[in-house]
């Protein structure tokens, strides 16, 4: 019963229902929203098992700090606020390890990027390395304008969602996108020659 | 268009996030000006390329949060229950012990200080008024006034 009810329900309602510590909502709320989270912390750690903790993070974070979420504002808009502020604090904090990032994509993301349909006259090989040479172009932005990047690229993001997650003015956000971009054309300007 | 603020506005452009306006500025001043044309193509490239970056690949992680939130939970209504735990039935015992004794001197006081509190308001005030005008001096101020007025009555007479 309260099963089909919580399929209706809005996110702003499921919300007053996590305040009330109903881990029922919890759960709608993560079927609706946990792909997104998911997709956005991957992509900016580029680590199952740093994305795996972060997306734990911010749905603990969400029951935790249920009560203080106003029905005002848009919950994606609340969630992609709390999304960009783990990652952000994730890479400053102490589990970050530069090499390990760059490590990683070399061993994980290699199958997964043959996997992808991305050309078909490549060999795999070709595409784990062009794989690689983009996480690390990713990984050498400045924490903010790979975010930024990222919400805008995958997530279909307006500009002003993105700037309300990231806290900051559309034409920061425009600016923070442009230098991130320019910083991307460098780092990949002598793949794109010989791709 | 300038092609500063036009190289702001290119992502969106890209992306086709752009009003119809502006995108129709857009297109005219890219019409004309190779640079930005250039720029247009880097950033669609650009753009392209992070899709090579792989998806996320483990399940959903409801039932690590569900676990968390129990710990939690269990930590919270734990820090309450170990800090008073020992002494619960103590402090329970305490606050049943206050209660009545205050309920008992309570009655105690009221009957001291309101012997009469069986008769109505009307009465009770009347006779602790009384009992002020009982201890009142036997000659009053209005009283030595009248007397004074008489005398000053027959002063003024004579």
């Amino acid at each position: 019963m309260k099963r089909e009810l919580l399929h209706e329900d809005t996110d702003e309602t499921l919300m007053n229902a996590v305040a009330c510590k109903d881990t029922g909502a919890l759960r709608e709320l993560m079927r609706r929203h946990e792909t997104r989270v998911r997709r956005v912390a991957y992509r900016y750690t580029g680590s199952d098992d740093a994305a795996c903790e972060l997306v734990q993070d911010i749905f603990f974070k969400i029951y935790t700090a249920a009560g203080s979420y106003s029905p005002q504002a848009r919950f994606t808009t609340w969630l992609y606020r709390i999304t960009a502020n783990h990652c952000l604090n994730y890479i400053r904090g102490s589990r970050n390890n530069p090499l390990q990032q760059l490590a990683e994509p070399l061993e994980e993301t290699g199958p997964k990027a043959a996997a992808a349909t991305f050309g078909t006259q490549l060999s795999a090989l070709e595409k784990n390395e062009q794989a690689l040479r983009v996480r690390q172009a990713v990984d050498s932005l400045p924490e903010r304008q790979r975010l930024a990047i990222l919400l805008l690229r995958f997530e279909d993001m307006s500009y002003r969602d993105a700037a309300a997650a990231l806290n900051c003015s559309i034409s920061a956000l425009e600016a923070l996108v442009h230098r991130g971009l320019e910083t991307l054309k460098k780092q990949l300007s002598d793949f794109y020659k010989g791709g | 268009m300038v092609c500063k603020k036009v190289a702001k506005k290119l992502p969106q452009y890209v992306q086709g996030r752009l009003s119809e306006k502006d995108c129709l500025s857009m297109a005219e001043h890219l019409s004309d000006c190779q640079y930005c044309r250039n720029n247009s193509s880097n950033i669609k490239l650009i753009f392209d390329s992070l899709e090579i970056l792989p998806e996320a690949d483990f399940p959903s992680v409801f039932p690590r949060v569900i676990a968390r939130i129990e710990a939690y939970e269990q930590k919270r209504s734990g820090w309450l229950r170990g800090l008073l735990g020992p002494f619960l039935p103590s402090f329970a015992g305490a606050a049943a012990a206050v209660m009545i004794l205050g309920f008992i001197s309570g009655a105690l006081l009221s009957s001291v200080y309101y012997p009469d509190s069986g008769q109505d308001q009307t009465d009770s005030g009347n006779s602790a008024y009384a009992e002020l005008l009982s201890d009142a001096p036997a000659e009053s101020f209005f009283d030595m006034y009248l007397q004074s007025a008489g005398q000053n009555g027959k002063e003024n007479s004579l």
